[in-house]
């Protein structure tokens, strides 16, 4: 009777491979779906951030002085520095606000007679916080006049000057893996997960409540094959099929990765090895169990397809809120104990592998948690098919 | 003649819920849909189960499948008990109905190697009775036909031939030709006649008539759960038809004129 457990596993794993429509919501569309997504999202924003190099900042001044004028005019600083009448002014200040110019500094007239005179002069920058260029010439006017300030005032210290050490002022010691990484950590524990149980969700239910609906499980009831081996060999055929759907979510993240950070395919293996991806796909496994198990449950109790969706979303949630675990917590914890919790451990696993943050104890733990997890759900389902109450509900 | 089944004071009581207590007028939240249900059928013999909709037939066919368990009591299938040998008798019974499915997606050949794998026996076993059952009903020409695109009645003897595939001792139908057109319904009731004819004990349950009267040896009309008369068709009806007899024990148990 032990190939019980395999002749069903045989039939849920024909019967998948062969409705091309399941086959194709739970193993291909979640990794297209990732790798599409971070295409997307890449695109829009690269095209929000990305800071074009040859622009030529359009920077209209009222009463420039020259020593400020020249310090703006370096090439390296790329402005174009108009010089308007103050009666202008107000007409510029139209143009920034309609994004047409980048940049509008007002001195005022007396500026020069005012410094010597020790008054305090205030000049004028106005920007466009709507316009990326906007800020960017903002910011490089803002550190030029604040540089000019500290020569006048005659300067008692200097904060991050260009040094030997940090020849452009660049005094952050974070690689760019490192950041590279922090941002990754946020951002994709979330939609892992949701992809994850996107492709377990679209199997699960269709395979127990569809069955319960349809009438076919009764079929299998009346034979003398045991109960838990009915429940094992589903879970197993949901679980080998969800995990190809884990797989095809890790191929989309890859190549859609580079495309959401802005940089080639090749820079990504330079920050990671073939041993986080070995990790990554560790906790996509045992994640996917884990969701395997849980929809399982909810797919045996639900007397409809349509009913174990429904059940389903609250899982979805919290498949979510674990997925933004890190950026809750601000950090990915190093404590155990919070590798205890399945799917919550999965977010912070993934966020440690990609945030270079892999902790050996705490990755056993995730793995080891959430494998325990899928056995205690497969025991639950196995009583479950032997309840009257559940199956002839 | 050998016992070849043995009911024994089966009672099964399920609780309703509000909605299905409005539904059936009833004030009480639990309903014995089998009470203290007792008979017994012989090999090579026809048992008719006959009652209305909701009688008990459904939840007694039940208990004597393994498919749901008994309160209390017991049944016997060739010795083995329901309550405490239920895989034993799985492999001995062979249970039709039409709320139980066959997968759409498969074709013929895979379901009935499927179901005879399931029931433990061998390839060679499986492809011989398989060769023999799709012969006898006809359906070799679609045996690489997936069930879903099978006409109806096909789709019935693919079930027939399913239900069979392990040669049971005993085979149960509950109420096998409830909502089938006519040309299936006999090809169901021309399948009961074969394994008739072949020996077979079989417990059939129905509501009509003359298949009861035309199929079985002996009948036992359940009413309320209680099974209120067991006898041979001919002592249970005398001189009048088994519908007529019926009616007058109805009337008499429910003291509901009809």
């Amino acid at each position: 009777m032990k190939n019980n457990i395999m002749t069903i596993f045989k039939k849920e794993a024909s019967r998948i491979i062969h409705d091309q429509k399941l086959f194709f919501s739970a193993v291909i569309m979640p990794g297209l779906l990732i790798f599409v997504m971070y295409m997307l999202m890449g695109n829009f924003m690269g095209n929000m951030m990305a800071s074009d190099e040859d622009h030529v900042y359009q920077v209209h001044a009222v009463n420039m002085p020259t020593s400020v004028s020249m310090m703006l005019s370096i090439p390296e600083l790329n402005m174009e520095i108009t010089d308007v009448p103050a009666t202008d002014a107000e007409e510029a200040r139209q143009q920034v606000a309609d994004r047409d110019i980048d940049l509008l500094i007002v001195f005022p007239s007396d500026f020069d007679a005012a410094l010597a005179a020790d008054n305090v002069p205030n000049i004028e920058v106005w920007s466009n916080a709507a316009r990326i260029s906007s800020m960017e010439a903002r910011n490089m006017v803002t550190a030029i006049l604040d540089m000019y300030h500290q020569e006048l005032a005659g300067a008692v210290f200097t904060i991050n000057a260009p040094s030997a050490d940090a020849p452009y002022g660049h005094y952050d010691l974070a690689t760019d893996a490192d950041i590279f990484g922090m941002v990754l950590g946020f951002m994709i524990p979330m939609m892992f997960l949701i992809f994850i149980y996107t492709g377990c969700l679209a199997i699960a239910p269709e395979t127990i409540s569809g069955q319960k609906e349809r009438g076919t499980l009764g079929a299998l009831l009346v034979t003398p094959a045991k109960r838990s081996h009915m429940a094992i060999g589903k879970i197993l055929a949901i679980s080998v099929f969800a995990m190809l759907g884990a797989v095809g979510s890790m191929i989309g993240m890859a190549f859609g990765m580079p495309s959401l950070m802005g940089i080639e395919l090749g820079a990504l293996l330079e920050f990671y090895s073939l041993m986080d991806a070995a990790l990554l796909l560790l906790v996509a496994v045992s994640t996917t169990l884990v969701f395997v198990g849980l929809l399982s449950i909810l797919s045996a109790y639900a007397k409809s397809v349509k009913e174990a969706t429904a059940y389903a979303t609250p899982i979805m949630l919290i498949a979510t809120l674990c997925g933004l675990a890190s950026t809750i917590l601000g950090r990915v914890p190093a404590e155990s104990v919070f590798y205890l919790i399945p799917i919550f451990n999965s977010a912070l696993s993934i966020s440690s592998i990609v945030g270079f943050e892999v902790n050996a104890l705490n990755m056993a733990l995730t793995a080891g948690v959430n494998l325990v997890a899928t056995m205690i759900c497969a025991l639950v389902v196995a009583k479950m098919f032997s309840s009257e109450k559940i199956v002839f509900s | 003649m050998k016992e070849i089944l043995d009911v024994r004071n089966m009672t099964k009581t399920f609780r309703l819920s509000k909605k299905q207590q409005q539904l059936s007028s009833s004030k009480s939240p639990v309903k014995i849909a089998a009470d203290n249900v007792s008979f017994k059928s012989y090999e090579g013999e026809v048992y008719g189960l006959l009652g209305p909709n909701g009688a008990g037939k459904t939840t007694t066919m039940r208990m004597i499948a393994t498919l749901i368990n008994p309160d209390s009591g017991d049944a016997t299938v060739d010795g083995f008990s329901a309550v405490k040998q239920p895989k034993e008798i799985r492999r001995r019974i062979g249970f039709l109905t039409n709320e139980l499915k066959l997968d759409q997606y498969f074709t013929p050949n895979y379901l009935i190697r499927f179901f005879g794998e399931l029931h433990g026996m061998s390839k060679d076993m499986i492809e011989k009775r398989r060769e023999e059952l799709f012969s006898t009903f006809g359906v070799d020409k679609f045996a690489e036909v997936k069930v879903g695109n099978l006409s109806q009645g096909m789709k019935q003897k693919i079930s027939l031939a399913v239900s069979i595939i392990h040669d049971p001792t005993i085979v149960i139908f509950d109420e096998p030709t409830n909502g089938l057109d006519v040309v299936t319904s006999k090809i169901v009731t021309d399948f009961l006649v074969d394994l008739k004819n072949q020996g077979k004990s079989i417990i059939l349950s129905s509501h009509i008539f003359s298949l009861l009267e035309g199929m079985c040896d002996r009948v036992g009309i359940i009413i309320n759960g209680k099974l209120v008369a067991n006898d041979t068709i001919g002592n249970l009806a005398g001189d009048c038809t088994l519908e007529s007899k019926f009616f007058q024990i109805y009337e008499e148990t429910t003291k509901e004129a009809v």
